[in-house]
């Protein structure tokens, strides 16, 4: 693979997985930095055997997304690691900053597939792009998209009623 | 818009921390991992293509006839040939697990994979390995004749002590490494099917 072409897809992507892993990985920054290296490191292996079949940013995705789901091979002790939530470590405004750990206390609480559909839906992708991603059909991904926003919702107010 | 819904809309424009590597650093990571990944697979094929060439050459330099001893030999080599094909070929299937494909196909060739890794590290490794000691048990009646006794209590006693301290670190391996499968699986299998559900 040509390094510019790479480095054009590091510094365009680079944001998209990352938030990807983070959300994926409970806010565990340290998490996310190790399997963004990952994905990238696969990104740059895999580069010659991309058919073209499918646009650059889905095979991205497609890679972050296997990436994550097969970390438990990979790290044996995944389970210890992000078993608990993290607080991310953000510089960004304290409104933005407290949404943002909400949103990553929430997310923590699902499963690992409703955690990677849940990404993939923060990234407003179209549910054509979800289902090429996940490799399900268009109505299975709305079905999911509903009921994983049920649950999203369901676990905020139950926080919400918590913190009262 | 209700305060969750915001919320969700204000994901991406997170802040994002500068990447803790630049692309050449990932293009050195990945092609570090890309050439150790070569020297590990070759220094295992070579491990036991050495053991093999060294039967051979024992073999021929002996230039014994006797069917007892081609018998013996050959069972050894071809449990030792075996191993190695079979290894070439489990590396060969993994390199073509394409990571780019949809998280569905993905996660059903990875559990077909580590499926057949449970394949090759449970009966497999028995009947390769039971081969090799076969093929030396088939050898002890012509080191006796034509060894001296010492030599050959020798070779009766070192075998047994290299035998059982084998069938011990390779076990416990094996068990270690099937856990591990069946764990993975469990946990694969598992979403691959919540994906459909």
């Amino acid at each position: 693979m040509e390094q510019d072409i790479f480095q054009t897809i590091y510094a365009q992507y680079y944001p998209v997985v990352y938030r990807l892993c983070l959300g994926y990985f409970k806010g565990d920054s340290g998490l996310a930095d190790d399997m963004v290296q990952e994905v990238f490191i696969r990104v740059w292996e895999k580069y010659n055997y991309f058919k073209g079949e499918s646009q650059v940013n889905t095979w991205i995705y497609r890679i972050a997304v296997n990436c994550c789901l097969t970390e438990i091979r990979r790290k044996k002790s995944y389970e210890t690691r992000v078993l608990r939530y993290q607080e991310p470590e953000t510089d960004s405004a304290e409104k933005q900053q407290n949404d943002q750990k909400t949103l990553h206390q929430c997310i923590a609480q699902l499963n690992e597939p409703d955690r990677v559909l849940t990404m993939l839906i923060l990234e407003d992708l179209s549910h054509q792009d979800i289902a090429r991603i996940l490799g399900i059909t268009e109505v299975n991904v709305r079905v999911k998209v509903h009921r994983v926003k049920e649950k999203l919702h369901r676990i905020y107010q139950d926080m919400e009623v918590e913190s009262l | 818009m209700n305060e969750f819904d915001n919320m969700i809309s204000g994901w991406k424009n997170q802040a994002i921390p500068s990447a803790a590597n630049n692309a050449t650093d990932i293009t050195r990571m990945a092609q570090k991992r890309i050439n150790d990944s070569r020297k590990k697979h070759v220094a295992t094929i070579a491990v036991l293509g050495i053991t093999c060439l060294v039967l051979v050459l024992f073999a021929i330099s002996t230039g014994t006839q006797s069917s007892l001893f081609i018998a013996g030999i050959g069972l050894m080599i071809s449990a030792l040939a075996l191993r190695i094909g079979v290894e070439w070929w489990s590396s060969e299937q993994l390199k073509k697990l394409d990571v780019g494909e949809n998280a569905s196909s993905y996660l059903k060739h990875l559990v077909g994979f580590y499926q057949m890794r449970k394949k090759i590290h449970g009966s497999f490794t028995v009947i390769t390995f039971s081969l090799y000691v076969l093929g030396f048990v088939v050898l002890l009646p012509i080191f006796k004749s034509n060894l001296s006794h010492g030599f050959f209590i020798y070779i009766i006693v070192s075998g047994i002590v290299i035998l059982v301290s084998l069938i011990y670190f390779i076990r416990k391996k094996i068990n270690e490494e099937l856990i591990n499968l069946n764990l993975t699986i469990t946990e694969l299998s598992s979403i691959a099917e919540s994906f459909e559900v």
